[in-house]
């Protein structure tokens, strides 16, 4: 415990590729950022990130925590979140926290790509992908190691380029038919990467920004938005200079930690959190069908030590409701209930 | 074939398409001439699964679950009442899909077997004397039934249809609407219709925010196949508008201006109501499209652009298929909730500083 500071915030952001874990004081600057890869396990990772925040920091010095992401209810249970919101807020309060006067935000993740345009810090639009996944993070990481390069060298190799190949963006399995077409014809590999980034910012624009005005100045952010490649090529599609904030990988989180302090200031300083120590528990999830009627949903359940924490995915509500009431969390019952059909 | 004087002849209703318009003037018709009427289950998976896996690929998905409830009515039923809808409305076209409707599910029929027997009429309001009516009588006769009975059973049924539409249009939510009309002994009750005190919707005097639910009943009304996306609004405090409170006349004044007329009349519902609701004061218009269904790709396309050059609505468009994930949907909702959400506060402390800057503040 060898940082002292007091008043912190925690933000949760539990996506499909990364986990990422941010402290931020009051004013909203970062204190601390984990930056984990979920690798498919959403729950451990991030009781990983809780214990190896616990190391330097103490529950007395946290706040209020939210939680963010596609797994943002499942983090929610765990941690005892005091807000649980959806990427695109969470990231747009982010981007107009750290970077004032922002109008147009490029968020492109594991596998979600988002457009989030804003006035005067209130979002005005957005746009998300939807069933096609081409352009995000997972198809570059696929490509990366496809081509035995290390993801974080790939926008360097985009950046040396002299004539950029046109690659079919359109879709991620058509993209790369062409790439490996593109090689045997003889192309050069930074020549097939850079025209690889041009395509995904094409498709991104396309579908997203389709009829949408973009504004400077624009923020990028997202895991993607490591890759200068990608970057540049936004710039040259865009004609304006993009800005990649300091902490870009991990904006989600952020946006949950400053909703979080808001939420815990207006309920008066009281705050869910549970402590580092959860990340001991023996935490366990487990999924059943449901079968009293055709609609057989899948029930996924989450135990601590044998006692069961939360309920959900059920149509009807009658597992989620056959839990003892003193189990739910309201912030977490009511994110529940939205999250279930 | 069995008919009225054998007892008592059960019709079933499948709980799809139609049904989400027409199902009291249907429902007292068929009780009137002494039938019992049965409706399919709600949608549930199983449903979803039989639809899917009858129908051909190319169909929207409201039509692939239409499927499901027929076959869902099979052995519980004599026939399954399925019209044809060609047209409802003077100079209006249905989309495709409606029409070749009775053709689609006998083929199926052929190909599965166990669907039950159908009794399909044409409704064809272009005809002279095509319309409803008609429709009606024919089926009503092919089970045997009497003219003077047909002719008693169109005035009640025609009575609850319009005692239905009065209470929509007055602006009641349809869901509540449809469960009223779903429990049976209805014929019981006196006709009367009510005295409605129309409300004029204004949302900047409201305290919750409105939002118009742009698409067609049938999906917008189905909890399962819009991911139950008004009970989500519901739930957070939304008021819900939709276009079945909007009255023709409305709609048709509302799309006046526009250079050609839209010839089918789902298209005219909704891109008559969207506009209606974009002159009105509404904080925010969602567009729930079903996948695959052509009107509505232009009609959504034409409801979304017409939003952007008012500036002053947000618009979320959604698209709904059979393989649509839940999370995607719920998100993109949320975040639509928070823009209008975090909007309204602007304007209201907009309002508080100077009462005369609606407009401005609106238009920023």
């Amino acid at each position: 415990m060898d940082k002292a500071q007091e008043g912190l915030y925690l933000g949760v952001d539990v996506g499909s590729v990364s986990t990422n874990l941010v402290l931020i004081d009051g004013e909203g600057q970062v204190q601390e950022a984990l930056y984990l890869r979920t690798q498919g396990r959403p729950l451990e990772t991030v009781l990983r990130g809780l214990q190896s925040l616990a190391r330097s920091y103490s529950n007395e010095q946290i706040n209020g925590v939210g939680t963010t992401g596609s797994a943002r209810s499942l983090a929610a249970v765990v941690v005892g979140a005091d807000v649980i919101k959806n990427e695109i807020t969470a990231h747009a309060v982010a981007a107009s926290n750290l970077v004032p006067g922002v109008r147009t935000i490029l968020e492109i993740g594991g596998q979600d790509s988002k457009l989030i345009l804003v006035k005067d810090g209130i979002v005005t639009d957005f746009s998300m992908n939807t069933v096609c996944a081409a352009g995000t993070g997972s198809f570059l990481d696929q490509q990366a190691s496809r081509l035995q390069i290390p993801i974080e060298e790939f926008g360097q190799l985009a950046v040396k380029a002299s004539h950029p190949v046109r690659i079919a963006g359109r879709c991620s399995v058509f993209a790369e038919s062409d790439m490996i077409h593109k090689q045997q014809m003889g192309h050069s590999l930074e020549d097939i990467i850079s025209g690889l980034c041009e395509a995904l910012v094409r498709n991104f624009l396309n579908n997203l920004g389709k009829g949408k005005k973009i504004d400077s100045p624009i923020v990028f952010q997202g895991g993607v938005a490591a890759n200068i490649g990608m970057c540049q090529a936004f710039e040259k599609a865009l004609g304006h200079p993009v800005e990649v904030p300091q902490h870009h990988k991990v904006m989600g989180a952020v946006g949950a930690a400053i909703l979080a302090s808001e939420a815990v200031a207006q309920r008066g300083g009281v705050s869910n959190f549970k402590g580092f120590t959860v990340a001991e528990q023996p935490f366990g999830a487990r999924s059943f069908e449901c079968a009293d009627c055709p609609n057989l949903c899948e029930i996924i359940e989450l135990q601590e030590a044998e006692r069961v924490l939360s309920r959900w995915g059920d149509r009807c509500g009658k597992w989620t409701n056959a839990l003892p009431s003193e189990v739910n969390n309201p912030a977490i019952t009511a994110e529940m209930e939205a999250t279930t059909p | 074939m069995k008919s009225v004087t054998d007892k008592s002849i059960t019709i079933g209703l499948p709980r799809a398409l139609g049904y989400y318009e027409y199902l009291p003037y249907w429902r007292v018709f068929f009780e009137s001439l002494g039938c019992a009427v049965v409706l399919s289950p709600p949608t549930n998976k199983a449903i979803l699964d039989q639809g899917v896996r009858s129908s051909v690929d190319e169909v929207c998905l409201p039509v692939k679950i239409y499927y499901g409830h027929v076959r869902a009515l099979a052995g519980k039923v004599d026939y399954v009442f399925l019209p044809r809808l060609i047209s409802v409305e003077e100079k209006t076209y249905l989309c495709p899909k409606f029409l070749g409707l009775p053709d689609m599910i006998r083929a199926a029929a052929i190909m599965d077997g166990d669907y039950p027997e159908l009794l399909v009429a044409n409704v064809n309001s272009r005809l002279p004397g095509g319309g409803w009516e008609q429709a009606l009588t024919e089926v009503a006769l092919a089970i045997g039934c009497s003219r003077s009975r047909i002719k008693e059973a169109l005035r009640w049924g025609k009575k609850a249809q319009e005692e239905f539409e009065n209470t929509l249009e007055a602006g009641e939510y349809p869901p509540d609407v449809l469960a009223r009309w779903e429990k049976s002994g209805r014929l019981l009750e006196s006709y009367a219709p009510r005295e409605f005190t129309q409300k004029k919707l204004r949302a900047k005097d409201n305290k919750e925010p409105v939002i118009a639910v742009i698409g067609h009943p049938y999906q917008l009304f189905d909890p399962f196949t819009s991911m139950n996306l008004m009970g989500r609004l519901k739930e957070k405090g939304i008021k819900v508008i939709t276009p079945m409170a909007v009255t023709n006349q409305r709609s048709q004044e509302a799309t006046i201006h526009l250079p050609k007329r839209i010839f089918w009349s789902f298209g005219q519902k909704l891109l008559g109501g969207s506009l209606h609701f974009l002159q009105e004061k509404i904080d925010g218009l969602i567009y729930v499209a079903a996948f695959g269904c052509g009107p509505d790709s232009l009609v959504g396309e034409l409801v979304e652009r017409y939003a952007k050059r008012s500036g002053q609505v947000p618009t979320l468009y959604l698209t709904i298929d059979e393989h649509t994930g839940e999370a995607g949907i719920v998100t993109r909702i949320e975040a639509f909730l928070d823009l209008i959400e975090r909007k309204k506060v602007e304007i209201e402390t907009e309002n508080d500083k100077d009462d005369n800057t609606v407009d401005v503040a609106l238009g920023s």
